[in-house]
Formats: structure tokens, C-alpha cells, sequence
């Protein structure tokens, strides 16, 4: 066998078993487990930012537990019905995938399908940095 | 050896990837759709799940729909040029983020918009572009009320 087809093939199997990770980790997202999801971040794990603007996800925080309270905050006012992985793209240890997340804002009781992207940096396999990129005007929308 | 040759394609091919979307931003930003075109297979097609009014309303298929959705962009705004926070590339798998600093041809306003791209690519053209604006910024960009 070829080296460049070895190469290629693990490769293949890296992604495909971060793929499985982020799909378990959004899976855990739309039942509200903050824990379970927090399980899959470093202690130092920092959230970046990105492009909310309405919500708590305008901020910047670091650390577990400042990023477990961040979602806590977050499922009391959205929760999410599932999420569907459209675009992931992975080089080494930094991923970016685009998805398809159905929202319901528990206050007025609102549904949607919202894309949004993520960038994510990973260590030893937990997730050290990650921040997202969501149609903002579907969000505001959901919020109204 | 062949595991030094093997990387070395790959940080060739890598290379001419990062190159190509270099190019992209300058054409981009110089409103060449003939300089853009060269670069996109003819069964290219443009995709934005988000985008609501035209020319971001719908998908487009092939090299001259693709081409008068830039030439139809172009009319609206300026592209005024981007600056690249991320490149990810994966194979013939490309993920961007740039923040583009737009103005808008009917009110002058210009803002700059978050956007991710995901690019795919076949025989070093390109077969599928997927756009993912901040369309908040882009709302506030069209506002007429300013």
C-alpha cells in the first residue's frame, strides 16, 4: 500500500471520528446537559466569541465553568431540537463546521432552523477554544 | 522517503489552495467576474442557506449564473476588501472567515460583515461555494433609516 494512500486513509478515520465527537457533543446540547457537554472541554477552555449580539454569547469567557454557566443561562431561554452537521471541515487540531440547529425560544414559544458556524480548536481531543457564527437575523427574528 | 514526499505534495497542494483564496479576496475586492470565473469548474454552484433577498435568494447553478449573481452583487455593493481570520483547508475542502468591509452603492454606508465560507474544490477549480454572512450587519447595511 502506498504511503500517500495510509496517509489519506488515517486521515479519513481522524475526521470521521471527530465528526461522530461533534455530532455526540450537539446531541447533548439539545438535552440541555451542560455537564455532559462540558465534559468534552479543557479546564482552560476558552469561548471566543463570534457574532451574537443579543445574548449572553456576546461575551467572552474562560475557564469550564465559566462556559458551563454561559450554556446553563442559555437552555433556560433556547432550547435546541436537534442539530444536523451540513459543512466540517478539519486541518489538524482546528475544525469549522456549519450546521443546522432547530431553535425554540422558551419564552414566546418560537421555532426555527438555524444556521450557524463554528469554529472550534481542539487539544488531546477536548475542545480548547470554540466560538460561533450564527444567521444573526434568525436569531433576532426568534427573539422578537 | 515516501512519507517526506507525501507531505511535501501536501504542503504544495496546500499552498497553491491558500494562494488561490488570496487571489479570490483581490479579485473580489477589484469587482473582476472575469478574473473570478477562471477559477470555478462550470458546474460550480453558489449556496446560502441565509441570505433573503435578492441576489442572495436562491442557489445558483453553473458558470454564467454564477458569474451574473457577482455581476448583480456588484451593481449593489462594493467590495471594499477582507481581511482572513481563519483558513482551514482539508483536502479539496476549504473553510474561511473573513470580515469584509461592504458599502452599499445606494445609501453609501459601509460596515464590515463577519462571514464564513465553505469551499470544495475539484482539479484545483471550484465546484461548490457556501456563504454565511452576518445577516444582521447586512440587514443594518440595507436599512434606509440608517
Amino acid at each position: 500500500m502506498q504511503a500517500s494512500s495510509v496517509s489519506r486513509q488515517i486521515a479519513e478515520l481522524d475526521r470521521a471520528l471527530l465528526e461522530q465527537r461533534f455530532a455526540t457533543v450537539l446531541e447533548l446540547c439539545s438535552k440541555g446537559d451542560v455537564a455532559g457537554v462540558a465534559a468534552y472541554f479543557t479546564p482552560d477552555v476558552v469561548y471566543a466569541g463570534g457574532t451574537w449580539r443579543y445574548y449572553l454569547l456576546a461575551q467572552r469567557r474562560e475557564g469550564r465553568e465559566a462556559c458551563a454557566e454561559m450554556l446553563q443561562a442559555l437552555y433556560v431561554t433556547y432550547e435546541s431540537l436537534g442539530s444536523r452537521i451540513d459543512f466540517l471541515t478539519v486541518e489538524g487540531d482546528r475544525a469549522a463546521l456549519k450546521r443546522t440547529t432547530r431553535l425554540r425560544h422558551r419564552g414566546n414559544g418560537k421555532v426555527a432552523d438555524v444556521a450557524i458556524c463554528n469554529f472550534l480548536q481542539l487539544r488531546d481531543g477536548l475542545i480548547c477554544e470554540y466560538s460561533e457564527f450564527p444567521d444573526t437575523l434568525a436569531i433576532a427574528e426568534l427573539d422578537e | 522517503m515516501e512519507n517526506a514526499t507525501t507531505r511535501e505534495a501536501q504542503q504544495e497542494a496546500r499552498a497553491r489552495i491558500e494562494a488561490c483564496i488570496a487571489k479570490l479576496i483581490e479579485l473580489r475586492a477589484a469587482g473582476d467576474v472575469d478574473g473570478l470565473v477562471r477559477y470555478a469548474a462550470p458546474d460550480i454552484v453558489f449556496k446560502t442557506g441565509i441570505g433573503r433577498a435578492a441576489p442572495f435568494h436562491a442557489e445558483y447553478r453553473g458558470i454564467e449564473a454564477c458569474a451574473d449573481l457577482v455581476r448583480q452583487v456588484n451593481v449593489n455593493y462594493e467590495n471594499l476588501g477582507s481581511r482572513l481570520n481563519k483558513l482551514l483547508i482539508d483536502g479539496d475542502q476549504v473553510a474561511l472567515h473573513r470580515t469584509t468591509r461592504i458599502r452599499n452603492r445606494g445609501t453609501g454606508r459601509a460596515v464590515d460583515i463577519d462571514m464564513w465560507n465553505f469551499v470544495r474544490f475539484r482539479d484545483g477549480l471550484i465546484v461548490e461555494f457556501a456563504e454565511y454572512p452576518d445577516t444582521e450587519a447586512f440587514a443594518r447595511l440595507d436599512a434606509s433609516d440608517g
